[in-house]
């Protein structure tokens, strides 16, 4: 019997949506959910069985790409598995041969083979160029990376969500972190895992959903993926740019909180460095080129807030104080910033029960808070450089144009220091964690 | 001025370290119409806060009985 097959009858949640709902009923509508959240219909479902594929985008895939690979096909005995092999070099020997392995391992497993490295979204499309040509295209196609680690019920689940709540297009898996105990750093992106997967739960029902169905473990409705239909290839974070096109269809997505997963995060920091930049910098692209506002919102909200924030750091700065501020604006200040840090502190506590394999030094950098408060100046800064990076881009395309020696060798330097410290505008190279 | 590490852009995060060195400086300085500008934003912020953790309770309980009704249904088939 599949482990998806809904046999359950669920009651149907009827969505009454008014003919006649001014725009201003909408609006209230919506605000509310910022508060309550909308449920998202369920359906009754007979259905038979659901054909699932999962696609593997792979570049030099070692043990930990095999033993996914194993795990898919040992927990789900329907699942097909496609491995795109992204052009790695012949002479890597030890993928080559981990490759051939997999392409004799199960007559559900198909490995193929881009004509030339074109990056994870490339990839995925090449693969997903084949299988929308089939004469039987898959319902569900997930997404994964090469060096997940899912446990028996991960994909179950995530089906199973796709198929009983019908106006899903997309669902993602929570993320851990494998390599939690390497270093401190990976410690600290532990925790930050953790704070993800419950801001992805907070905004189930939030309008659309979560801000990202992220690359890690994702699964699409066919009809939502073809409606895409692509991934942007080269693009910086295409896992965030599909996300809001399905949005942009009408579709919603969430995350499956007992769908579980893990994968290796940088280790050093120069590598999170390069991760994060991308990730702060390809947002902002996708931001600015989103059709839909709804599909963004947490963005908008978080740059809003953030820019208000500096500004008034800035208008700080310019103005003399004249000691005017009357005491009660302060203390209302003050009680809203404790107020704020205790809910803030000890929800961050409680979350610490999702936490896998916390040890004692978990507990120790959660409790003192300074660790990740000097995270997050890390994550301010790699923010600050996108912004300056994003402005600069949007002037050297104006001032290219300029026929002058001094401003293409000006752009040149400059287009060189933010490639030293971590900005450009796409890959040029596959690297681990890209 | 706290707030959830979340998002792509990690903007929750990299808030704090910006809205703390905005209250230190108001300390500092003090100026009666960038006060009340950093009471609206904290409101904001709180209120922002307060929105998220609710939903964040709501949605926690919604799947947990979801859940259960579903291994529930699943073990008596």
């Amino acid at each position: 019997m599949f482990g998806w097959e809904i046999r359950i009858l669920f009651a149907i949640k009827e969505h009454t949506v008014s003919t006649f709902a001014s725009p201003l009923q909408d609006f209230f509508s919506n605000a509310r959910t910022f508060v309550v959240p909308a449920r998202t219909p369920v359906t009754v479902s007979r259905k038979k069985a659901k054909r699932v594929v999962a696609i593997i985008p792979t570049y030099g895939p070692g043990t930990i790409t095999r033993e996914l690979v194993k795990d898919l096909l040992s927990y789900n005995p329907t699942l097909l598995v496609w491995v795109v092999d992204d052009s790695t070099p012949h002479t890597n020997v030890t993928s080559m041969a981990i490759l051939t392995e997999l392409r004799s391992m199960d007559s559900r497993v198909k490995v193929l083979r881009t004509p030339a490295n074109k990056l994870k979204a490339g990839a995925l499309n090449f693969a997903l160029g084949r299988l929308f040509a089939e004469a039987h295209i898959p319902d569900i196609i997930m997404t994964l990376d090469d060096d997940v680690v899912i446990t028996k019920t991960t994909i179950d689940r995530m089906v199973e969500d796709l198929v009983i709540h019908p106006t899903l297009g997309a669902v993602c898996s929570q993320c851990h972190v494998l390599n939690k105990n390497s270093n401190l750093l990976t410690r600290l992106q532990g925790l930050e895992y953790v704070g993800f997967n419950a801001t992805r739960l907070a905004d189930e029902g939030l309008l659309q959903g979560p801000l990202v169905m992220h690359g890690m473990l994702a699964a699409f409705r066919r009809e939502a993926l073809q409606g895409a239909p692509l991934f942007k290839a080269r693009h910086l974070i295409e896992d965030y740019e599909i996300t809001t096109r399905i949005k942009a269809q009408g579709w919603s997505v969430k995350l499956v909180p007992h769908a579980l997963a893990w994968t290796v995060v940088p280790e050093g920091l120069g590598s999170l460095w390069r991760q994060r930049t991308r990730w702060t910098y390809g947002g902002l692209h996708v931001l600015a080129r989103a059709s839909s506002f709804t599909a963004v919102i947490q963005d908008v909200i978080g740059h809003t807030l953030f820019f208000l924030t500096a500004a008034l750091v800035v208008a700080l700065l310019l103005t003399g104080g004249d000691a005017l501020v009357p005491p009660i604006v302060a203390r209302v200040i003050v009680l809203l910033s404790l107020t704020q840090l205790i809910a803030w502190y000890s929800f961050q506590l409680w979350l610490m029960r999702f936490y896998d394999k916390k040890d004692a030094l978990d507990w120790l950098l959660r409790i003192t808070i300074l660790p990740e408060f000097i995270y997050s100046y890390f994550l301010t800064a790699a923010l600050l450089g996108s912004y300056m990076f994003y402005v600069y881009r949007s002037l050297a395309r104006k001032l290219g144009r300029i026929p002058s020696s001094l401003v293409r060798s000006v752009l040149r330097g400059c287009d060189y220091v933010f490639k030293q410290i971590g900005y450009s505008d796409g890959w040029e190279r596959r690297t681990a964690h890209d | 001025m706290f707030n959830f590490h979340g998002g792509t852009a990690g903007v929750g995060g990299a808030i704090t370290p910006l809205g703390v060195y905005a209250g230190y400086l108001l300390v500092t300085t003090g100026n009666f119409w960038l006060g009340i500008a950093f009471l609206v934003l904290t409101s904001m912020f709180f209120v922002l806060i307060l929105a998220t953790l609710c939903r964040y309770v709501i949605n926690y309980r919604r799947n947990q009985k979801h859940m259960q009704e579903y291994w529930r249904a699943v073990s008596v088939k």
